[in-house]
């Protein structure tokens, strides 16, 4: 399995804001990569990047070892499934996946390969169908068909199950994969759905403010996320300060906890990583650590709780009811802390207090929203104090 | 409440087509008055038919609106797609601002400066100041903010990953425009054309100002008749003119609607619902 | 399996594609229009400020301002104000009024408003024509009711009247388009929190429809003030306005008219883009106009 894509030293910005900076990314023949971070992150860039759309401000971009920057879209071997299907509306199905091949092979080997594809995407008797008048589901197996007829090496996805219901996109993600697997063309999908990666990647790679966070098996990075930032984006996750003593003990909370990993400096600040399921409730005297019941949500398949331990609010997922304002024990087995090194994301995560960002700021005048609920400015009402003072602030809380 | 809205509306539009109406009614009278209507009659279309000024007045009407509409719609097409593209604002506004002003410009004005024009330029250039060319011009001129103006919007709905697509799928940029955009644009770029053929047709202060001697449009044939004392010809001329822009009017929307009928998705349900049926019954 | 490349590669400037494409579609139209619109009213303005030898004089535009002049432009300031007035509180009613009928019938209406707007300005100013002479249509209508024949035309009154018939569906337009988009439940919030229908109308419909307004007065003013068909068939040519003189000047076809023409359509430029400016500070605050 060879490097088909390369990127190297990748720069790209839009009106002055830097979207990627210095990114270097390889992605092997055959298999399918998921790029995963929130809104804004830079992996619908690097995804247009590779399709031709967008030309980089620095770097290179390798196909098969060659240079394709001057390559323009329509000449690359790759093809795209866009977010909203993009389909033409004044072609019926059979020309819409014809597309890419008239005027370039024979009538008869035109009328095969659709036939083959709708086959594949099973869509066989909507050939003169008018695609507006297709469901969601189905209008996203006809791009994926116009799109695979060329037999691309590289198939790009862009978030192409957002618009479909939960049900339904559970289904696409399986024939999705069923796909990649029979055809053996490398995907790259673009989403922000963390279930969504690692349920289907082979590989995932985890992108914010431009930067890749870390790269790794859907397990590695569930189990051993590199830092904060990917910690509490995928799975839900309790991070705490620590220290460490040596090598497998961890000091935070007040004491010392037996830890599995180790390579990090003698009395090294690090963030601790727990996970809400795996945190066991105890009775009081069996506890590692004290803490105090605030929140019980029923979920079914669990209860969430939200704790109060020494004033920062953990969660965990217990099968057993715990009433509300009583204090529970709690003990946490070393093969259930992972521990990270500090990164410019410790701090910024906080605790279970408030889920979302919004909601933290909603009641601050100070500061404007937009319709998402994303921080655009603030107004510092105290002259004097930068943006990153008041964030540092609030993280140490 | 409702009624009143009702009987409002009512006359509203009786206000405004009693007049025409009254003027369709007399060009049928035998008479030649207007003060009483003498007996059901032909012979002003007769005198309309015969006459031969009438006829190349028309013709040159038509000549003049469909030479002009289509310059200006293949002109202000590829204007208004070449603006969309434009990535600096500064440049887009100051063209569409400064061809949108013989539409601002009452038409008077409009009339006016471009035979100034014709007027400064013919005369250092020595050739003639008014001339079907100068109309021609003229006409081009002032379809131009409309073909851009009905184009434009089109542009803007259609889905830009349209574009991006035709090019993942191997079209070269020139293919793209002809085999996607242009096509998905038509709608805008026929209205477009239909407004600029009908305005064309329809003007009259600016074909008058910079048209040669002896040419003559409908409106300006029209105006030359009622400098005269009027004959009731010219009432049987408006009529057919007024008969002729309700046909147009009808089958213009009745177009429009079976073209939206056909992309609107639940349309297009409820008649594979009906084939389905038919089908399952024979 | 997919993974980082630590070495740094050599930076390398991206070339820039030229824009040719774009600037090729663009340019015949740009280039047109510096011809055929931005060339013209600089020698509007150029005939305008020159003499027949061709040197600089304000004469012309001093002629504009003298005592017969004047009264004229003073006359089509006045009927146009008058005839967007009337326009204005004919049409918003009617507006409201159409929003209420059931769609199909709406579009039905607004077909029929249309038509007119078709029909030439000459055909329709001769029809009203027709309907208000003396022995005319109208005068024997109101005879059924034993009312003397009115002396309509060659009027003030007439020249209003033909500038209402012909202009009122500009008005209703885009008044109406703006009204039917306010989003219904704007209404119905109105009236869950206690309006009635006219309060529901002053307070809520009325500020939406400002844009709608506007546009309808640009409509409608523009060509008011500078018409001459009107004025010159409803009153035989004897009530003149700007529109009037400038035709008849320009028609004439020698320097010194085209000197007069100038100057005269050169303030009638001004006064419209006075009034645009005035009525845009009253219009949409993002500058929004419905056509």
């Amino acid at each position: 399995m060879n490097k088909l894509i390369e990127l190297k030293g990748i720069t790209k910005s839009f009106d002055g804001e830097v979207v990627l900076s210095d990114m270097n990314l390889y992605i092997r023949d055959r298999e399918f990569v998921t790029l995963l971070g929130p809104s804004g992150c830079g992996k619908t860039t690097t995804l247009r990047l590779i399709g031709g759309f967008e030309t980089p401000d620095c770097g290179d971009i390798l196909f098969d070892g060659e240079r394709i920057n001057d390559v323009p879209a329509y000449k690359r071997q790759v093809n795209t499934v866009f977010q909203r299907y993009a389909l033409f509306p004044h072609l019926n199905v059979f020309d819409n996946i014809a597309f890419a091949l008239k005027h370039k092979v024979p009538k008869d080997e035109i009328k095969s390969r659709v036939d083959e594809m709708l086959n594949m995407v099973a869509l066989r008797g909507f050939e003169h169908r008018n695609v507006n008048s297709l469901s969601g589901g189905q209008q996203q197996r006809v791009a994926i068909a116009r799109a695979l007829i060329n037999r691309p090496r590289v198939l790009l996805l862009d978030e192409p199950l957002g618009a479909l219901d939960l049900k339904l996109r559970k289904d696409m993600q399986f024939e999705l994969k069923n796909i990649q697997q029979a055809t053996g063309i490398t995907f790259i999908y673009v989403t922000h759905d963390q279930e969504e990666a690692l349920s289907m990647s082979d590989t995932i790679v985890v992108m914010q403010n431009g930067k890749i966070q870390q790269i790794g098996t859907p397990t590695d990075v569930y189990n051993e996320p590199k830092n904060a930032f990917v910690a509490d984006f995928i799975g839900e996750s309790n991070i705490v300060d620590g220290v460490m003593r040596e090598d497998r003990k961890v000091f935070f909370d007040g004491r010392v906890f037996d830890c599995l990993d180790g390579g990090f400096e003698k009395n090294e600040p690090v963030d601790v990583v727990i996970r809400p399921e795996d945190v066991d409730v105890v009775p009081l005297d069996r506890g590692m650590l004290r803490g105090h019941v605030t929140k019980v949500t029923f979920k079914g398949v669990h209860y969430e709780i939200i704790v109060d331990v020494n004033g920062f609010m953990w969660m965990i997922q217990t099968t057993d009811y715990v009433g509300v304002d009583s204090d529970i024990g709690i003990y946490i087995e070393p093969d259930a802390i992972h521990i990270m090194k500090k990164s410019e994301f410790s701090g910024t995560i906080g605790d279970y207090s408030s889920f979302s960002d919004e909601m933290d700021e909603i009641s601050n005048p100070d500061v404007e929203l937009d319709e998402h609920g994303n921080v655009i400015e603030r107004f510092d009402s105290d002259a004097g104090d930068s943006d990153s003072d008041k964030a540092a602030e609030e993280g140490e809380r | 409440m409702k009624t009143l809205s009702r009987v409002y509306i009512a006359l509203i539009l009786l206000f405004l087509f009693a007049p025409i109406i009254v003027m369709m009614l007399f060009s049928f009278n035998s008479a030649k008055s207007t003060a009483a209507f003498a007996g059901f009659s032909f012979k002003w279309y007769g005198e309309l038919f015969r006459d031969e000024k009438a006829g190349e007045a028309l013709l040159n009407t038509l000549k003049l609106a469909v030479l002009s509409s289509v310059i200006a719609t293949v002109l202000g097409t590829l204007a208004a797609v070449g603006l969309s593209r434009l990535k600096r604002r500064w440049v887009r506004n100051t063209i569409q601002s400064v061809t949108n002003i013989p539409m601002m410009n009452p038409d008077i004005v409009t009339a006016v400066s471009m035979l100034m024009f014709f007027v400064f330029v013919g005369g250092m250039l020595g050739i003639a100041t008014r001339s079907f060319m100068t109309v021609l011009i003229a006409h081009v001129t002032f379809n131009l903010p409309y073909v851009i103006l009905s184009v434009t919007p089109k542009i803007r709905q259609m889905d830009k990953h349209l574009l991006e697509a035709a090019q993942d799928l191997g079209c070269t940029p020139i293919e793209t425009f002809f085999r996607v955009e242009l096509p998905v644009i038509l709608p805008g770029i026929l209205s477009g054309l239909l407004m600029a053929f009908t305005l064309s047709i329809d003007d009259f202060i600016i074909t008058q100002f910079t048209k040669g001697e002896g040419f003559y449009t409908l409106p300006t044939y029209i105006y030359s008749m009622t400098k005269r004392s009027v004959s009731p010809k010219m009432y049987a001329l408006s009529t057919l003119i007024f008969l002729v822009i309700l046909v147009l009017l009808i089958l213009s929307n009745v177009l429009q609607a079976q073209m939206d009928a056909r992309r609107d998705p639940k349309k297009i349900a409820a008649r594979a619902l009906k084939k389905k049926k038919k089908m399952k019954e024979n | 399996m997919t993974g980082q490349t630590l070495a740094p590669a050599p930076r390398v400037r991206q070339s820039r594609k030229p824009a040719i494409v774009r600037a090729v579609t663009v340019a015949p139209h740009g280039l047109w229009c510096l011809l055929f619109i931005l060339a013209p009213l600089v020698f509007v303005v150029y005939y305008t400020f020159t003499d027949p030898d061709g040197a600089f004089t304000t004469a012309n535009l001093a002629n504009v301002f003298s005592a017969s002049y004047f009264a004229v432009l003073k006359r089509s300031v006045l009927l146009a104000l008058e005839s967007t007035a009337i326009c204005l509180f004919l049409a918003y009613p009617l507006a409201l009024a159409i929003a209420k009928l059931k769609p199909r019938n709406q579009s039905l209406v607004i077909l029929l408003l249309m038509l007119p707007m078709w029909i030439n300005l000459l055909i329709r100013t001769y029809s009203l024509k027709l309907l208000l002479e003396v022995n005319g249509p109208l005068n024997d209508f109101l005879g059924l009711f034993g009312i003397k024949p009115i002396r309509f035309l060659n009027s003030e009154f007439a020249i209003v009247l033909g500038m209402v018939y012909n202009y009122l569906p500009y008005m209703i337009l885009p008044i109406y388009s703006v009204i039917a988009k306010i989003d219904p439940r704007l209404k119905e919030a109105a009236q869950d929190l206690g309006c009635n229908g006219f309060q529901t109308i002053f307070r809520v419909v009325l500020p939406l429809s400002v844009s709608g307004i506007v546009s309808g007065i640009t409509m409608v003013f523009v060509p008011s003030i500078s018409t001459f068909f009107i004025s010159k068939s409803l009153s035989d040519g004897r009530i003149r306005l700007i529109g009037d003189v400038i035709e008849q000047r320009i028609s004439l076809h020698n320097v010194a008219s085209y000197e007069i023409g100038s100057a005269l359509s050169f303030v009638l430029m001004i006064l419209i883009i006075v009034s645009m400016l005035i009525t845009n500070r009253f219009g949409d605050k993002d500058g929004g106009v419905v056509l």
